[in-house]
């Protein structure tokens, strides 16, 4: 992210600095009430889900749905019973949005792989992980509410759709390159 | 389609009952996620902020308009609109920057535009690549992890030229 930062900064100063030096503070005022008005937006967007997602953790739902992984997980990386545990509930954990049930989950479970020097089910598990598998975009859902929208089952099926396809690409390419 | 503003209640309804029946204090317990929000949301400021002000300058000092008319021939081969170009490009860097740039798109073009529901579902398709490969490896004595990345990232321009073709289908 440096570098992008610092190549777009330097390449648009330079070009306003040629084009309109007056741009500058009109940037600077802009983004901030931007900033603010987004982080108004997303009080709205997360503060509920999270109560809910407290109560989903606390419900222990998703180590229930867990278990039902953990047979195809241990066939498709090819691991033992422990290490497919820890996979299947870092899987349930993304699909249900609970990022911080399911980050700590994920290191502890590549740090397994890594032991046992298991790079191929590395490798799978990142991109599943890097390629989203979320089920309720509601973070999404929630600003295009805010923006004036109303056809929430299209947004819900586009990003489904999507992120099924980018997972299953991900897998296949996985599979594939061993 | 307009059974879906069913779903989340239900979702709702069917967490805060299960969490009944479980005898789980539901009162506190939601307390306790809501507080998370405002560390995320301290969390999120700085990067947010750096986001926009580089998106800002990068709009109006005109050099947007140029790197995009470049851009505009690759993106239109694969029929994806030049306006989620930002978003694309940025997705695998940053998320909560690829937030803002989609709450951008969003007002910008109206959210029922084909523009902003193609943006969602490239917003949708990934995680940030690079953030999770980078964390996920942290612990590994083998941190090698460019097969995994370049995968993602492949993965991720498929879902991004399927995302735009499944979104022409609702115009």
């Amino acid at each position: 992210m440096n570098g992008v930062f610092c190549l777009i900064i330097v390449a648009s100063l330079i070009f306003s600095l040629i084009n309109s030096p007056e741009t500058f503070l009109n940037a600077i005022s802009s983004s901030c009430e931007k900033t603010v008005n987004l982080m108004l937006a997303l009080i709205s967007a997360y503060a509920i889900f999270m109560g809910l997602n407290e109560l989903l953790k606390e419900t222990k739902i998703n180590e229930k749905l867990a278990k039902l992984l953990e047979k195809p997980v241990k066939k498709a990386f090819k691991v033992n019973a422990k290490t497919s545990e820890v996979i299947s509930t870092n899987l349930i954990a993304n699909a249900l949005g609970l990022s911080g049930v399911a980050t700590p989950l994920g290191i502890k479970a590549m740090k397994m792989l890594d032991d046992t020097g298991n790079e191929s089910a590395k490798t799978l598990l990142t991109v599943i992980s890097s390629t989203s598998i979320q089920l309720f975009p509601l973070s999404v859902i929630q600003l295009y509410t805010l923006n004036g929208g109303t056809n929430v089952g299209a947004v819900i099926i586009v990003s489904l759709l999507s992120t099924t396809v980018s997972t299953a690409v991900g897998i296949i390419f996985c599979k594939v390159f061993k | 389609m307009n059974g879906f503003i069913y779903l989340l209640p239900i979702v709702a309804l069917l967490v805060f009952i299960i969490a009944i029946v479980k005898k789980v204090n539901v009162y506190q317990t939601f307390l306790n996620g809501v507080k998370e929000c405002l560390p995320l949301l301290y969390s999120l400021f700085a990067p947010i902020l750096a986001v926009l002000f580089m998106s800002e300058l990068f709009t109006i000092s005109g050099l947007s308009s140029v790197v995009l008319s470049l851009l505009e021939p690759i993106f239109s081969v694969f029929k994806i609109p030049t306006e989620i170009a930002p978003l694309v490009l940025l997705k695998p860097f940053s998320g909560s920057g690829s937030l803002a740039i989609l709450s951008e798109i969003l007002s910008t073009y109206g959210a029922e535009s084909y523009v902003s529901l193609c943006a969602i579902a490239v917003f949708g398709s990934a995680e940030t690549t690079f953030y999770v490969s980078a964390i996920y490896y942290s612990l590994c004595k083998n941190k090698n992890a460019t097969k995994a990345i370049i995968i993602s990232l492949v993965a991720n321009v498929f879902a991004t030229i399927f995302a735009c073709f499944i979104c022409r289908l609702f115009y």
